[in-house]
């Protein structure tokens, strides 16, 4: 009985140790046991520093985590991440691998391949390289971490050493001796310049009193004008200004009307000068046939039998008329029946 | 069975070498204790064929051995974590950020402190525990009583301690992760102003199961050495109470002693050269 019973809580004891360590490992790294997440993979010439269970960043929220890092063929290293179902990635995604703090920590991230691109020529010629027949798998990119910006900046601090150190190798006694001869001709040059300043500063008193006096017109112009103001400011108490600016209006209106008048008069006059063109190009016309000889009235000015013709006619007709007049009968002859 | 370490021999006295003279017979026993453990050992390794002798021991030893130790160990750890996390806020403060509390408190729990702590004191519950009772069984010739009624004392009081050493070291030393990272969080979050998620974005910075495996191997280890060593003292003790409580002194120290060395072993058979 006390054997079963020890069994029992041996059998207890190691279950709920073991379970609950295995428990929070799985929890600690947060486990797909369900299988829900989704994989992506990307592949890098060089993966940098990432690691196994490295946090993954999509816009800077905490999206899954690194689950693979592998060797591949040609050179290639493939970084599978699994990320939550609902995690969406931005268009033409490039997975970029970068430090993320100065502690050795190194995250995923996704950017849009543009964003990626805009990094530098070098990003720009591996992104080509890594989306060249990569099929499925995302190009990647890896950033510079702290150690190799401070390599970089260790060689211009180098640079500057050595910069420093040829400045004074070159900045021997001779080069002090001209320096100095330099320092006493600055020295001159700022005596002569004192000298300058004195001779100038008599013009300047000169100067000065044409300013005081150009300053006391400008006061007595600034009274004058406050006096024209004070007066515009009594008219505009009186009344007067207001009466002004209200005539001056229906001046303008009654402006405005004869302007009025006038445009229509002028449409008038010109649509008769029209009119008067079209009578004057008749005219001229006319003219013009008559002096040609041409129609009835330019052969009636132009023969004088025809004239002498139509005139014999006229009187020949006048005498009809009045013979008509006193014997009607004669040619009017009426009969009913 | 053990044997006993060979005499010093005396040679003529001259002061000048005295010292020399015991750096050699101390080096001299060292190596024959060593010796002595392997040979022991083996005997425990062809005690294990006999199943029908320990198999009822078992679970009285996992339970003595393991279960009722589990509360020292996650004492120990609860202090153990608290203090880690003040230790490492202290030192990172104004130039570490503070969710590194979490991985350090994450890692040196889970790597060294849970398995060499918690292995450190099961040396001297245990370690002391098995050599004082086997040692007394000797010393008043249970031993050879058993040996009388034809049981192996080797199959009968060592083999169930060293199997409940290697499979019950490692379940306290669980407790002793769970509770000493669970310690470090709440003290972290309570006394440290530190938030759960910095804490757990520490913890999860550089945590991978290889943790977890290396504190558990490591505490397997050093189960079967401190059951091996308290066993071995506790068999090998004579004269008496005087001789049991030097069995019970001697075990414990070389538990601690043991546990120490398979510390620094592991690190370098197992961590060096391995990238988190």
């Amino acid at each position: 009985m006390k054997s079963k019973s020890n069994d029992l809580v041996v059998g207890f004891v190691i279950l709920l140790g073991l379970g609950l360590l295995v428990a929070a490992t799985l929890w600690l790294q947060r486990a797909d046991l369900g299988g829900s997440k989704r994989e992506v993979t990307a592949r890098f010439r060089d993966a940098g520093n990432i690691r196994v269970g490295g946090t993954v960043n999509v816009r800077g929220v905490t999206a899954g985590r690194v689950d693979r890092l592998e060797l591949a063929d040609s050179g290639w290293v493939h970084v599978r991440v699994r990320l939550e179902p609902e995690i969406a990635l931005p268009p033409q995604p490039v997975m970029v691998l970068y430090q993320q703090s100065l502690f050795g920590e190194w995250a995923a991230t996704f950017v849009q391949r543009d964003v990626a691109e805009a990094i530098g020529d070098d990003a720009k010629r591996e992104l080509a390289e890594a989306s060249e027949g990569a099929g499925k798998l995302l190009p990647g990119i890896v950033l510079p971490d702290i150690a190799q910006l401070t390599a970089v900046a260790g060689q211009i601090a180098g640079s500057f050493s050595k910069i420093a150190d040829r400045f004074g190798r070159a900045f021997n006694d001779s080069a002090a001796a001209e320096l100095r001869g330099t320092f006493r001709n600055t020295a001159a040059l700022a005596r002569q310049l004192e000298r300058s300043v004195r001779k100038q500063s008599g013009n300047l008193d000169t100067l000065a009193t044409g300013l005081i006096e150009a300053t006391r017109a400008l006061d007595s112009a600034a009274q004058a004008f406050r006096r024209t103001a004070q007066r515009a400011d009594a008219a505009t108490q009186s009344d007067e200004l207001r009466r002004l600016v209200v005539d001056a209006g229906e001046s303008a209106a009654a402006m405005r009307d004869a302007a009025r008048t006038v445009r229509d008069l002028s449409r008038a006059l010109a649509a008769d000068e029209g009119s008067l063109k079209s009578v004057t190009a008749r005219a001229d016309s006319v003219l013009r046939r008559l002096t040609a000889g041409e129609g009835t009235l330019a052969l009636l000015l132009r023969d004088p039998a025809l004239y002498r013709n139509s005139d014999s006619l006229v009187i020949e007709l006048r005498g009809l008329v009045a013979d008509f007049k006193a014997n009607p009968s004669k040619y009017v002859n009426l009969r009913v029946f | 069975m053990a044997t006993r370490a060979l005499p010093t021999p005396r040679g003529p006295a001259v002061p000048l070498f005295g010292p020399v003279r015991h750096l050699g017979a101390a080096t001299t026993r060292a190596i024959s204790d060593l010796g002595d453990l392997g040979r022991f050992s083996v005997d425990v390794l062809r005690a294990f064929a006999d199943v029908r002798t320990w198999r009822p021991q078992l679970a009285l030893q996992m339970r003595s051995l393991g279960v009722d130790s589990v509360p020292i160990g996650v004492f120990i750890a609860l202090f153990t974590g608290i203090v880690l996390a003040l230790l490492a806020s202290y030192s990172f403060t104004k130039a570490v950020p503070l969710y590194f509390v979490g991985t350090l408190v994450q890692k040196t729990i889970t790597l060294e402190l849970g398995p060499v702590l918690t292995g450190l004191a099961l040396a001297g519950r245990v370690g002391a525990n098995i050599a004082a009772e086997l040692g007394t069984m000797k010393v008043t010739e249970q031993v050879d009583a058993l040996e009388t009624l034809a049981y192996d004392p080797l199959a009968y009081l060592a083999v169930p301690r060293v199997i409940a050493g290697l499979v019950m070291f490692p379940v306290v030393v669980a407790f002793a992760m769970l509770v000493g990272v669970g310690a470090g969080w709440g003290a972290s979050v309570a006394l440290l102003g530190i938030t759960s998620d910095d804490f757990l974005k520490g913890a999860r910075l550089f945590f991978g199961d290889f943790d977890v495996r290396y504190g558990l191997v490591k505490a397997a280890s050093f189960g079967v050495f401190v059951t091996l060593v308290g066993c071995r003292e506790g068999l090998r003790t004579r004269g008496g109470a005087e001789g049991v409580g030097r069995g019970a002194t001697s075990a414990v120290v070389q538990g601690a002693v043991f546990i120490l060395i398979l510390d620094a072993f592991w690190a370098v058979v197992w961590l060096l050269g391995r990238k988190a």
